[in-house]
């Protein structure tokens, strides 16, 4: 065979065009999209689709985040207040500037007070939920959403459980009813000073409904020590309620759970000086580490390691025996005008199982966070429509991991300075302690999401394609698996893990 | 628009006005002020290119050829062991026929570790089947390189613009920056014949027996002849536009000159100096600067050095177990054409300054040697 130069091309270039050469032949393993659960959505007790509405945040679309948010936890406003921010701990922003202020995202949405519709037909069960704290209340929401007719049984005269004993300058009442408003408008019956065991049985119940969710949340634990029965000695949910007496005294606090810091920022705005005993150390404390710090800040003193032994009254005052147990036998005591016990909940208060009779929230789980009081009350939800209609909804998605995200492509970038009030001012009075974010931080703040394993449309996998067998239609990647020849380069400049490998069935 | 410019960022300048569409470099004294004020720019979102991040100037060529090869406009710079690196790429850019350009900051090979200027390491890809063109001033830097994209992209081939390290690269001149809507006019939006087109693909670089592979080389060899002539008039056409003309050679005061002086780079502008200097005591001295060195115009040579009576060459390089390398290269234009007998000095090495007064005893040198006594007439060595 003989060529001429001038019959040459410029350059060895072939003839025909190579599209009918398969080299997909060649491959024996295969990327493939996989959206997948972030870190922050697998930690969240909620389960919240995070990633998602923090992608509509950074674009503006306020009204979708809150919307999409609300399908999974219809109290942003509340958790962005009072969560221990699961999510946070686990976001992998954390080493390159810090984790995604999500809880301040999360309060933006709850504040924008935006009601989800509920235009779903009735199905024609009838569910009673008994108790109306956030794990009710989170339960009804998502059974009426599904199309159950929903009764809720509150022993007190306002909705709310729990939620009505957190502080206020933790979290707005005002925000409690508004979030508990937007849960009404879904469509459902509401009872109050309805208490079970007394107005009402389960049995009773069983007659009227197709199916029961008991969420009435745990008993207030109880200390077994002398001196528990005298006057000024009150249990932590006690002393919230309370409004009066312990002006301007001194007050111990025995706990180290969310309640005793509440009790102890109360009495502290209240004029009184505080002392927690708690018997373990400062890292056992189940309490909210944010809420720990703001009210060491303010002034509230804790003793660690120090296990109560007996109140005593001593004339006008009481004295309360401890002892420290790093000292092995350092006993010591302490004067005060009252006492406060808060050393968590316990107890079941339903025995056996009943047919029909689900149960959710702190009753189920003992976790004792609101957070974890709402996932369950969901989940609880989606188990009862799985009972009756056999359709599981709770998906099951693979967790991206830290080695999925290629940090190549993010830039350390700092979150907003947390905004809270003076100390000095705060501990005046019972507002807010902690400020939101307008809506400019809260667009920068999204916009340093990595979107862990959530496409948002970056072009990576298709510009870096050696074979350019990924295209796009539609806003969507589609991968030419006739010359895909499995190179993996998609799966590695992914930055967010949604491309993954497979090995190919041949 | 005039500037005080440094031949770094006249290079730079040269690329934006030429629109380069891609750029990838990685950072290397003497070169690094292309690489930051491109990527600047980009990031600025003063200059519509993609800055590609590399991790060695052989991804850097490998990144513009791969987007030459789509058809853009590409661009890259470095220096001594950067270009080092990129050998094995710069023939496969040639033998693609990629028509990139690439500014050299000529520096000296390592080790000893250097920044300082020679020619060794552009001077050592002479084979590679890039144009070359070294250059005197910061003006004629960022003007070669608008004329290089022209070239190229007519020729087909790849083109090196080379400036001395230190001298030009660090060193501040008032530069005629061109206006963008001229450049347009000369430097058209590339258009290539054959590029990568993912709709249609088509398989580059592949087997090439024995029975085409020799045609290529042969076509190659055609478009350096060609090139010739485009090197010319996209150099007359320069000038018709922004007032500066370029040839492929650069004659000063050769007209009947006793002795040519041949070199290229820097050094011109110092023999320029001690030329006047010469020349007013009574002495017929001239100069022949190489502005374009691949392809090396053997026919212009001869008819600018035929007359003369002795040459000299003054190499700012080594061909190690040779000579210079531009002697040997003029050596070869006059083979059996000029019997005339040439100095070969080697000078200024490693940045070493040559200075007017060198150049003025070079000559007397020659002056007073019917023949030079060695084949390598070391200048300024310690012995």
């Amino acid at each position: 065979m003989k060529f001429r130069a001038s019959e040459l091309p410029l350059t060895p270039v072939s003839l025909r065009n190579t599209i009918p050469i398969r080299t997909g032949d060649w491959r024996y393993v295969e990327p493939f999209y996989e959206e997948k659960l972030s870190p922050c959505a697998f930690a969240c007790p909620v389960k919240t689709d995070i990633t998602s509405c923090i992608a509509l945040l950074a674009e503006e679309r306020f009204g979708e985040a809150a919307e999409l948010w609300k399908e999974s936890n219809p109290f942003p406003g509340v958790c962005g207040r009072v969560c221990p921010r699961f999510c946070e701990r686990e976001c992998l922003r954390k080493h390159l500037g810090g984790s995604i202020k999500i809880h301040l995202l999360e309060r933006f949405i709850g504040d924008l007070n935006i009601y989800v519709q509920n235009k779903i037909q009735r199905n024609g069960k009838k569910i009673a939920i008994v108790g109306s704290g956030p794990a009710g209340l989170a339960c009804a929401y998502h059974l009426s959403r599904k199309g159950y007719e929903v009764t809720v049984f509150e022993k007190e005269n306002l909705l709310g459980g729990l939620l009505r004993t957190i502080p206020s300058y933790r979290l707005s009442q005002e925000i409690v009813d508004k979030e508990i408003e937007g849960i009404l408008k879904q469509g459902m019956d509401i009872e109050i000073n309805k208490e079970l065991g007394k107005d009402f049985s389960l049995q009773e119940l069983k007659q009227q409904f197709d199916a029961i969710c008991v969420a009435t949340g745990l008993k207030e634990r109880k200390l077994n020590i002398e001196g528990v029965k005298l006057s000024n000695v009150w249990s932590g949910r006690e002393f919230l309620k309370l409004n009066k007496d312990i002006q301007n005294k001194k007050v111990a606090v025995i706990g180290g759970g969310d309640t005793a810091v509440d009790v102890a920022r109360v009495a502290l705005r209240r004029g009184s000086k505080v002392d927690v005993f708690y018997r373990r150390r400062r890292e056992d404390m189940p309490a909210n580490p944010y809420e720990v710090e703001e009210g060491m800040e303010e002034g509230v003193n804790i003793e660690y390691l120090s296990e109560p032994l007996k109140i005593e009254k001593y004339g006008s005052f009481l004295r309360l025996f401890l002892k420290k147990k790093a000292d092995g036998n350092g006993e010591f005591f302490i004067d005060v005008d009252g006492v406060v016990i808060a050393v968590g909940e316990e107890g079941k208060t339903v025995d056996g199982e009943m047919e029909d009779t689900f149960l959710c929230g702190d009753i189920l789980t003992q976790k004792g966070t609101v957070s974890h009081a709402i996932g369950s009350g969901k989940e609880t939800a989606s188990l009862i429509h799985e009972y009756f209609f056999g359709e599981s909804t709770l998906a099951v998605l693979p967790v991206v991991k830290p080695e999925d995200i290629n940090l190549d492509y993010f830039k350390v970038d700092y979150p907003p300075e947390e905004k809270k009030r003076d100390v000095s001012q705060r501990i005046k009075d019972f507002d807010e302690v902690c400020q939101g974010l307008t809506k400019e931080e809260v667009i920068k703040e999204a916009k340093r999401c990595f979107s862990c394993g959530k496409c948002n449309g970056c072009d990576n996998c298709y510009v870096f394609c050696p074979d350019a067998a990924i295209s796009k239609q539609d806003g969507k990647y589609i991968i030419d698996y006739d010359h895909c020849k499995g190179c993996g380069i998609c799966v590695e400049e992914c930055p967010r893990g949604v491309v993954s490998m497979r090995r190919t069935e041949k | 628009m005039k500037k005080l410019l440094t031949g770094n960022y006249a290079a730079s300048y040269g690329a934006i006005l030429s629109r380069a569409e891609v750029i990838s470099a990685y950072p290397i004294t003497p070169q690094t002020q292309i690489v930051e004020k491109l990527s600047t720019m980009v990031a600025e979102g003063k200059l519509s290119a993609e800055f590609i991040n590399v991790e060695s100037e052989r991804s850097a060529l490998a990144v513009c050829m791969g987007a030459s090869a789509t058809g853009v406009r590409a661009f890259t710079a470095t220096s001594a062991q950067g270009l080092a690196l990129m050998h094995e790429l710069l023939h496969w850019t040639a033998g693609a026929r990629l028509p990139l350009v690439l500014v050299n900051v000529n520096r000296a090979m390592a080790p000893g570790w250097t920044v300082w200027c020679d020619e060794n390491d552009s001077l050592s890809q002479r084979d590679t089947g890039w144009i070359q063109i070294y250059c005197e001033s910061n003006q004629e830097v960022l003007d070669s390189v608008i004329q290089a994209y022209r070239i190229a992209e007519r020729i087909m081939l790849p083109v090196m613009i080379c400036m001395d390290g230190i001298f030009l690269s660090h060193t501040q001149e008032i530069v005629d920056v061109p206006e963008q809507e001229k450049v347009d006019r000369f430097l058209p939006p590339y258009k290539p014949p054959v590029f990568l087109d993912t709709s249609s693909p088509h398989a580059f670089g592949s087997l090439t027996p024995p029975p085409v592979y020799f045609e290529f080389r042969y076509k190659l060899q055609q478009a350096m002849d060609e090139a010739q002539a485009e090197i010319e008039e996209t150099g007359k056409e320069f000038g018709n536009i922004f007032g500066r003309n370029y040839g492929l050679l650069d004659e000063y005061l050769l007209n009947g000159a006793e002795i040519a002086v041949v070199a290229l780079g820097t050094v011109c502008g110092t023999c320029r100096v001690a030329i006047d200097r010469l020349n007013k005591k009574g002495n017929k001295i001239g100069m022949l600067r190489i502005r374009t060195f691949r392809p090396l115009p053997k026919k212009k040579v001869l008819e600018d050095l035929r007359g003369v009576k002795k040459i000299m060459v003054i190499d700012r390089n080594i061909s190690y177990g040779h000579h210079g390398i531009l002697h040997q290269e003029i050596k070869s234009a006059l083979y059996r054409e000029l019997n005339i007998p040439v100095f070969g000095f080697i000078a200024g090495l490693g940045g070493r300054d040559i200075t007017p007064e060198d150049i003025e005893q070079m000559v007397n040198y020659t002056l007073k040697h019917e023949e030079p006594d060695t084949d390598i007439l070391w200048w300024g060595v310690n012995r």
